[in-house]
């Protein structure tokens, strides 16, 4: 096994941690409404925030806390966001799935975000800045016609535009199989789109695999497009998993953070407490702050 | 000048000074650039003083309509090209879930500065998938806000006005209208033009003699219909009406012409949107809740156009669509 850097590790350790405060305080009644948690996909925006700089902009979808935390740091803003507590970044209006800070967005409508990101490269585009649109979206979208016509512009108006596809082989309860004719490769190369395909799960190998088509897209003004093959650990949302037993249990034994921690070394034990320590923390912190003021 | 301007010559200067005034104004359609310069020719001249800010779509409104939303987040001022108004449909989750969530959805108060334009309308034999008016498919959405073209606004105007709200504004423009002449009047020895209103909203049109019988509250695509109609009326059954026509049709701001309306206390609210759940009904609602149960105005009437698909016939369009007779029949038999 490849060995992740300690950096890398602790991020995605703290993504998870997150997902699991949510999940328990769903359980506990603690939040309502829903949420969708990256569990099994914490490595891929980890992978990607090397060449995200500041004046990128990042559309994410509702399976986004993994993309914000990263990008942003500001755990305790979004737990604020998702808990109802004051200093929310969206003021408890957003929640989980609408989000805006600084250069990144969420909405919660499967394939709306294809069609937004286009804007912002051809901005990107119009300015000459060498800056990127980077838009998260699962395997599951691929069933929305403006998929397609925003990979038809994209790579017509050949615009800085950077389709991450975190292809988890299920939507909500369909699998890919049931959902999909054909390949998510075949229909990204029918618009003459570069494509990447991205296998590991190891940010530090994949970082290798994207530098130079990522600076490529951003300086010549053209879409690129990388799908990574990954697997969701977790339920859609809650308690809606439909999966056969041995299917979940092939998936746990795949998950990054149960092969660590089959492994144990002391390196990753050691992270992983400082990772749990600190998700405890913020969500203490949050917790004992007063209820959000509605802002009309 | 202006008077002898048809409405597609007022409505393109308006868009051609926008875009030399403002290098933030941005154009999305099909078949927008030159030499074609979009199915009504409204993008004239845009190609040549502005290239890099005419984008040519495939047939991809809904992502045309995204990519326009992501402009204007950036600061950009985009005017959309909808070849027809009945197409507003394919970009309606944009308008809905994106458009009008943004100002308010992320816990603080956003713009969106975005115009979205069409032809709409019927009156051409075009067809029932060509001839909607589709205002009421778009009204009571929070945050966006629906225009209409009239020979009575001036262009300009009301694109600044739209682009002032920050947010997104529907501009509809019937299809008649566009060879038609600004600010003219068919009789101006029997009518006069007055505007009342913050921006000037409401466009007036009274008679001389004003002593209106009737009241007629019209959108600006039948602005000549109802000018006709009130012609009418005063020849042949010596009823005199006076005519308002809005440029903001939604939100209706109708508390600026109430003590009109309460003076003939006889309302006539024509459109040509079809029947039920339209204009008519949101503006007989505001009228209901400034009169506060009070009965203010006697009667209130709404003509629209029927409920049904509009046939390509241009006879039996005619039948579906209102017209004047239907008008000047109602107002006459009340």
């Amino acid at each position: 096994m490849n060995k992740y850097t300690d950096n890398d590790l602790l991020l995605m350790l703290k993504i998870r941690y997150f997902e699991l405060t949510l999940l328990d305080l769903f359980s506990k009644g603690l939040i309502k409404g829903t949420t969708h948690t990256s569990l099994g996909q914490e490595y891929i925006p980890v992978s990607l925030e090397p060449f995200i700089n500041e004046k990128d902009f990042i559309i994410s979808n509702h399976r986004g806390h993994g993309h914000f935390i990263t990008l942003t740091g500001e755990i305790e803003g979004l737990l604020s966001e998702i808990t109802g507590k004051e200093g929310g970044i969206c003021n408890s209006i957003g929640g989980s799935q609408h989000l805006l800070y600084k250069n990144i967005m969420t909405t919660g409508v499967q394939g709306e975000g294809v069609s937004i990101a286009l804007g912002h490269a051809f901005k990107f585009k119009l300015e000459k800045t060498r800056n990127a649109c980077f838009v998260f979206i699962g395997d599951g979208t691929f069933g929305r016609g403006s998929v397609y016509e925003s990979l038809n512009m994209a790579s017509l108006y050949k615009l800085p535009y950077i389709l991450i596809i975190e292809n988890n082989s299920i939507a909500m309860t369909t699998k890919l199989s049931e959902n999909m004719a054909g390949s998510i490769e075949n229909r990204i190369k029918s618009f003459g789109i570069d494509y990447i395909k991205i296998t590991s799960d190891n940010p530090d190998e994949i970082e290798r695999h994207l530098k130079y088509p990522i600076l490529n897209a951003k300086d010549k003004s053209t879409p690129l497009a990388i799908e990574f093959i990954t697997q969701r650990v977790s339920s859609h949302s809650k308690g809606d998993d439909t999966r056969e037993k041995e299917e979940i249990e092939l998936i746990n034994n795949n998950y990054w953070y149960n092969k660590l921690k089959k492994e144990s070394s002391s390196r990753f034990i050691e992270l992983d407490n400082l990772a749990k320590n600190e998700i405890e923390l913020i969500l203490e912190k949050v917790l004992a702050k007063k209820e959000a003021e509605f802002v009309k | 000048m202006l008077n002898n301007q048809t409405c597609l010559e007022n409505l393109n200067t308006a868009i051609v000074d926008l875009a030399r005034n403002d290098e933030k104004v941005i154009f999305i359609g099909e078949d927008i650039k030159a030499p074609y310069n979009g199915a009504y020719k409204v993008e004239k001249g845009l190609s040549e003083l502005c290239p890099n800010r005419v984008i040519s779509t495939p047939i991809s409104e809904e992502s045309f309509t995204g990519l326009a939303a992501g402009l204007a987040m950036c600061g950009y001022k985009p005017i959309v090209d909808f070849m027809f108004s009945d197409f507003m449909t394919l970009g309606f989750d944009m308008v809905l879930n994106f458009c009008s969530k943004y100002p308010d959805m992320y816990g603080r108060k956003l713009k969106l500065p975005m115009i979205i334009r069409s032809a709409n309308g019927g009156y051409r034999g075009y067809g029932a998938t060509h001839s909607q008016s589709m205002q009421k498919y778009f009204m009571g959405i929070p945050n966006v806000f629906i225009y209409e073209m009239s020979p009575y606004h001036d262009n300009k105007k009301v694109f600044e006005r739209m682009f002032n709200r920050n947010k997104l504004c529907m501009f509809f423009e019937e299809k008649t209208l566009y060879t038609q002449k600004m600010f003219k009047l068919d009789k101006d020895e029997i009518f006069q033009l007055d505007y009342i209103g913050d921006n000037d909203n409401w466009a007036y049109i009274s008679t001389r003699l004003n002593r209106a019988d009737v009241s007629i509250i019209s959108t600006g695509g039948l602005s000549n219909i109802a000018l006709e109609s009130a012609l009418e009326l005063l020849t042949d059954y010596e009823i005199e009406a006076e005519i308002f026509i809005p440029s903001q049709l939604y939100p209706v701001e109708i508390s600026q012409i109430l003590d009109k309306l309460i003076k003939t206390s006889n309302v006539v609210i024509i459109e040509e949107g079809t029947y039920g759940a339209n204009w008519g009904s949101a503006v007989l609602s505001e009228l209901q809740k400034l009169q506060q149960g009070r009965n203010l105005i006697e009667k209130i009437n709404l003509l629209s156009s029927e409920a049904q698909a509009i046939p390509a016939n241009t006879k039996f369009e005619k039948q579906v669509l209102i017209n004047k007779e239907k008008i000047v029949d109602l107002i006459a038999n009340l």
